[in-house]
């Protein structure tokens, strides 16, 4: 029987087009968001940009004009700016209105002191041009200014290198991987994130096609049918199936972006203890679901508990920055074991590769010991309030029936 | 055969179920009756097992009633829904394998049920887009199509046409003269006259009246006359022998409520009597008088 409930809820809602929304579109939209813009970004313009420039010194546009040209080529090899020198303002000012050029300069006398020259344009979205001339302006006035004091722009720009600091990190199997502080963020921080999304979404699928059953009243068709037990177990089956679904796809997705953007962090023991933990939060979370469906008669009127629960769930998200900083700090470590934040700090700290694996195995401990309760307690309540309706329960008769 | 011996049921402070005993065999259609809060839902949900009595003993076929199969049962609740998002179809095979047939064999029976319900054609419809008579029919094949030995059936008329009515009356005879046990919930009296073979009237959680419907009637004959006269008779002597007096020029109604023999000699020694018939009462007035004499009877 149970299978039977599991494999409809699994079934119909995987046909659902709210399913294929999230857990498909979404991540492909992810996807798309994060490869997109440095494909574009990343590729040569094959158009040439026309400028136009005022210089009112006189001895920066021949310079300028010269390392524009050696700096940026189309892909044919022509140069990719296109520029005009003039001393009439309003001429550029129209040319630039009637799009016979992109943008024009302005160079004023005392740009070598204050560092201020001036771009005109008609739109100040073209991001690539606008930096491409502020980087040539930047190389010229600077060499100009060394000049005036008499230095090899060469011999300073060699001292004025910047200095790198290549961090290791050392774990305990004793390889050392170059790291990169921003992966090191973002890997744990979107992991969690993942994980946060589809035990949400699964749980609250859940909510909603307890509340479904019970105001349609095909709740009273099906108990003459299965045990509220054997409903429950299908149900959480069934939508736990489908979370792993989802959970599969928003991986793949990160594995695709990981391996674009050339990282091998993303470890298999990492990828088993998400699911593990995804499993883990799903039922945790899935018993509360279930028995809050069982005690409200509209989505409404349980939504707003599930609102309160969600916030509990938020914490690891608000505070991940200190969480991934601090990996191994007290409060840290203290609330890994705390049993509905466990799944998320598990992840978060997986990520970080902070975490021991004694740590692992208690948490595992913690959160069965957890859901073990969970589930014995919303089951007392499932049970006991699947079939009222319209009665607004009460939290005192909730705990007779937790403690009957 | 169903029985049911000495169950009781406390809900916080009220006596939901108070001492209920009763049995329904193979091929019976028993009437189970009684006003609005009299215990008739609580006492189903004890039957199917969805909640357990306090104490008493409800077996089918000699087995305590939570060690018999779900599949044996078919029961149409009087809260009744079904999906609405989902195909008509889809929902009777889900239903179909819940109950226990296998995957080869439900295809085929709800296409038969779908046939006998006249409903084939909306299959492939969303659930939502049928009548709200035609999404009882739908219930009812739910609660049918494994074929179940014990069918409770909860206030199933309301809400057919006539046509649907016969229909469904046509099957639930089909299903006793194939051997199943049916227990049948209702306030229409006029149903349960025509259908059932065996009543039980409950109220306050207590039986007060049961048996076979012509037993029932019996024990209530006489009770209603209707006597053609000529004489004169006056409302204020009658009222010490009979209620609800209907008093005419040459024509008497009423319900007795002394013996009738005693009435009858008084009455000849008053009026010359022309006819004098005595009518079973209609099952709704023996409901009405019952249901009252017990109020009086607590209330005393």
């Amino acid at each position: 029987m149970t299978y039977q409930i599991f494999k409809w809820e699994f079934i119909r809602r995987l046909k659902s087009k709210l399913f294929l929304f999230t857990a498909i579109i979404i991540p492909l939209f992810i996807l798309g968001a994060m490869i997109l813009p440095s494909v574009l970004m990343t590729g040569e313009s094959s158009e040439k940009t026309s400028i136009g420039i005022i210089d009112e010194t006189g001895r920066i546009a021949d310079t300028y004009i010269q390392k524009l040209a050696a700096n940026y080529r189309l892909k044919d090899g022509e140069p990719e700016f296109d520029v005009q020198v003039s001393e009439d303002e309003d001429k550029l000012r129209s040319l630039l209105l009637d799009k016979e050029i992109d943008a024009f300069l302005i160079f004023p006398d005392s740009i070598l002191d204050t560092g201020r020259g001036e771009l005109y344009v008609r739109s100040a979205s073209n991001f690539k041009t606008s930096d491409a001339l502020r980087r040539t302006l930047n190389k010229v006035i600077l060499n100009m200014r060394l000049s005036q004091y008499h230095l090899d722009p060469a011999i300073v720009n060699q001292i004025t290198q910047r200095v790198n600091l290549n961090t290791f990190q050392v774990s305990s199997a004793g390889e050392t991987n170059a790291s990169n502080e921003l992966v090191d963020f973002f890997i744990p921080f979107i992991a969690m994130m993942i994980l946060y999304m589809t035990i949400l979404f699964s749980a609250q699928i859940l909510l909603r096609s307890v509340i479904e059953e019970r105001s349609s009243r095909m709740i009273e068709i099906l108990l003459s049918t299965v045990t509220p037990g054997q409903l429950m177990r299908g149900k959480i089956l069934g939508l736990g199936a489908l979370g792993l679904v989802q959970l599969f796809f928003y991986l793949a997705v990160g594995f695709i972006v990981a391996l674009y953007q050339g990282l091998d962090t993303i470890k298999i023991g990492f990828i088993l203890s998400m699911m593990l933990f995804f499993i883990l939060g799903f039922i945790f979370y899935s018993g509360i679901f279930a028995a809050l469906g069982s005690i409200f008669d509209s989505e409404q009127e349980a939504q707003q508990i599930s609102g309160m629960i969600s916030l509990v769930m938020v914490v690891p998200i608000v505070l991940a920055t200190f969480f991934i900083t601090n990996p191994t700090a007290l409060a840290t470590r203290i609330l890994t074991f705390v049993p509905p934040i466990t799944p998320f700090l598990i992840v978060l700290r997986a990520g970080t590769s902070s975490i021991e694996i004694w740590e692992q195995v208690v948490a595992f401990i913690v959160m069965i010991l957890s859901i073990w309760g969970v589930l014995k307690i919303s089951g007392k309540i499932f049970h006991m309030s699947i079939l009222l309706y319209g009665k607004r329960i009460t939290l005192p008769e909730i705990i007779r029936w937790v403690r009957s | 055969m169903l029985q049911v011996t000495s169950i009781r049921k406390q809900f916080q402070n009220t006596l939901a179920v108070d001492d209920i005993s009763f049995q329904v065999n193979p091929g019976d259609i028993y009437g189970f009756l009684g006003p609005n809060g009299a215990g008739k839902t609580t006492t189903i949900r004890m039957l199917m097992g969805i909640i357990k009595p306090d104490s008493g003993d409800i077996t089918l076929e000699g087995k305590d009633i939570n060690s018999v199969p779900r599949q044996k049962f078919g029961y149409l609740p009087e809260e009744r829904g079904l999906y609405q998002k989902e195909k008509l179809g889809d929902v009777l095979k889900y239903l179909g394998l819940l109950k226990g047939l296998t995957p080869a064999e439900v295809g085929a029976t709800v296409q038969h049920w779908l046939q006998r319900f006249e409903l084939e054609a909306y299959a492939q419809r969303n659930i939502r887009e049928l009548s709200k008579g035609n999404q009882q029919k739908v219930q009812f094949m739910a609660t049918l199509i494994h074929d179940p030995q014990l069918i409770i059936l909860d206030e199933p008329f309301t809400g057919l046409d006539p046509i649907n009515q016969m229909l469904l009356k046509e099957i639930i005879q089909e299903l006793s003269a194939k051997g199943a046990s049916i227990l049948f919930s209702t306030h229409q009296m006029d149903q349960v006259e025509r259908l059932c073979n065996r009543i039980c009237l409950i109220d306050q959680g207590r039986i007060i009246v049961e048996g076979d419907i012509n037993d029932v009637k019996a024990r209530h004959h006489g009770r209603n006359v209707d006597i053609l006269f000529s004489g004169s008779l006056s409302k204020s002597d009658l009222a010490e022998y009979m209620t609800r007096v209907e008093l005419g020029k040459n024509r008497l109604r009423g319900g007795l409520t002394s013996d009738s023999q005693t009435f009858l000699k008084w009455i000849s020694d008053q009026v010359e009597i022309r006819s004098y018939s005595v009518t079973p009462p209609s099952l709704e007035e023996i409901f009405i008088a019952e249901v009252q004499a017990s109020k009086e009877g607590r209330a005393a």
